[in-house]
């Protein structure tokens, strides 16, 4: 199954996708309320961004405390009509992907947009793209691999 | 949206406000530099200050739209220098859309102004002659509010965002340097209401498929600029005033598009230039704006600047 993927190496952390995201799901720019978001931790190679990877034993699912997450094939999902705020599910979240929406009064995640999402479309890098997460994995070993015979790239 | 709302900080007293400055309005050139209306009450005191507008565009996520303009005001003369970058956005984002810096920190003090969600609170450390803008930053990062604030530095090249890359031109920063201003950091938990959030979502799309062509700004080399169309951008690419054969240049459009709050530079054409500005503003403010309107508009406000130049040249 297809998920969002990035390649941390190629995000610019110009914030395209945040905007994108938040316009697209609330109609309005709320970076802060995101399904998207971007991480500045310092300098610039220290930023990327971050969203629900659906986790295959999910932290948010065993800590939801109204037990309104769930797996659905591949897929994290949520009913978020049943959330009442708590947190938890933010708390326990390893990549800091859950978030608060105001408008729904809601924490929520990325739901890849039902199989199109448009963050992947508008990444100005190409950083972010929609593909099996194996084969992902698989370009961006290669690339590291090629770079590393050319230390200047690596550095 | 549509009302602009400027904050006007005083370094010497330490007291801060937030005026409105009514709404939006394209006819008159009243959208990107609001703030000509507070300069005239300054002009008459003979205040000086340094202002920080951004434009109705600025922060809504598509390419470049980063856009703001640093004005400063001096002995009657004034400058403006176009940047971008991720301090206007934040800026609106925190509920402000101009920022006016007036008065001079107390003698042996700098100011370290922050702006969360429209609250400002401004503290002092006493000066050091020998503390570098890197040092300045890391001492302010530290304490920063949330990850996401945005800290601008007054450095001697210029202010410098994030450590990182400058937004404005030295004069600018070193008229801040001068008021004692020591760091500006901006944090937010807000954001900016689209009237036509769909067409806005599609023109956005557009707008950074068509960015994919242009030059990439994604490693070490090149600065990273929020929403950046602009590579590589120094602060050696400022235009000034608008002088006649600028204006022939297409420089008068690039400004328009500035003033709205988009730093599209040289990739403006490429990117649907006042065209696709004219349909963002539609799809953001809910009015329908025209490509004459904002031709109109562009040359109401060069004729502003303008007058304003020759009287400063009248006096001189």
């Amino acid at each position: 199954m297809k998920m969002i993927c990035v390649d941390r190496s190629k995000c610019n952390g110009c914030g395209a996708c945040q905007t994108i995201c938040s316009l697209t799901k609330k109609g309005s720019i709320h970076p802060t309320e995101s399904r998207m978001q971007l991480r500045r931790t310092g300098g610039v190679q220290l930023q990327y961004t971050t969203y629900c990877q659906h986790c295959a034993d999910p932290a948010c699912l065993k800590a939801c405390l109204k037990t309104i997450i769930r797996k659905e094939g591949e897929l994290v999902v949520r009913n978020f009509e049943g959330c009442f705020a708590c947190s938890a599910c933010a708390v326990a979240c390893p990549m800091g992907a859950v978030v608060y929406d105001s408008g729904v009064d809601a924490y929520l995640t990325c739901d890849q947009c039902g199989g199109d999402p448009l963050c992947v479309k508008i990444c100005p890098t190409g950083a972010l793209s929609f593909a099996e997460p194996a084969q992902s994995s698989v370009e961006r070993r290669s690339s590291y691999a090629e770079k590393r015979q050319d230390p200047k790239e690596v550095l | 949206m549509k009302n602009m709302r400027c904050a006007i900080i005083d370094l010497a007293s330490g007291q801060s406000g937030i005026v409105d400055l009514g709404e939006w309005e394209l006819a008159t050139g009243n959208f990107g530099w609001g703030v000509h209306s507070y300069n005239e009450k300054c002009r008459q005191r003979d205040i000086s200050f340094v202002a920080l507008s951004t434009g109705i565009l600025t922060g809504t996520g598509v390419p470049g739209s980063g856009g703001v303009a640093w004005c400063n005001y001096q002995s009657n003369a004034k400058m403006f220098y176009p940047a971008e970058g991720r301090l206007g956005a934040a800026l609106r984002y925190a509920g402000i859309d101009h920022l006016a810096i007036t008065g001079k920190a107390p003698t042996g003090q700098k100011a370290d102004i922050t702006i969360r969600d429209g609250k400002i609170s401004i503290s002092y450390a006493r000066a050091s002659r020998t503390e570098s803008a890197a040092k300045a930053y890391s001492q302010v990062w530290k304490r920063r509010p949330t990850e996401d604030s945005v800290i601008a530095i007054p450095a001697p090249s210029g202010i410098l965002e994030d450590n990182w890359f400058f937004i404005s031109d030295k004069m600018t920063s070193s008229l801040l340097r001068n008021m004692g201003l020591r760091s500006l950091t901006v944090s937010y938990s807000g954001g900016l209401q689209i009237a036509d959030p769909e067409t806005f979502c599609a023109l956005a799309a557009q707008l950074w498929q068509t960015r994919r062509d242009l030059p990439v700004v994604s490693d070490a080399e090149h600065p990273v600029r929020y929403l950046s169309v602009m590579p590589g951008c120094t602060a050696a690419d400022s235009s000034a005033w608008p002088a006649r054969a600028r204006l022939k240049s297409g420089v008068l459009e690039k400004q328009m598009l500035t003033a709205l709050g988009l730093y599209w530079g040289q990739y403006a054409e490429t990117l649907g230039g006042l065209d696709m500005a004219a349909k963002l503003l539609s799809a953001c403010s809910g009015d329908t704006v025209t490509v004459d309107d904002l031709r109109q508009s562009a040359l109401a406000l060069n004729r502003a600047l303008t007058q304003r130049k020759e009287r400063v040249y009248e006096q001189l």
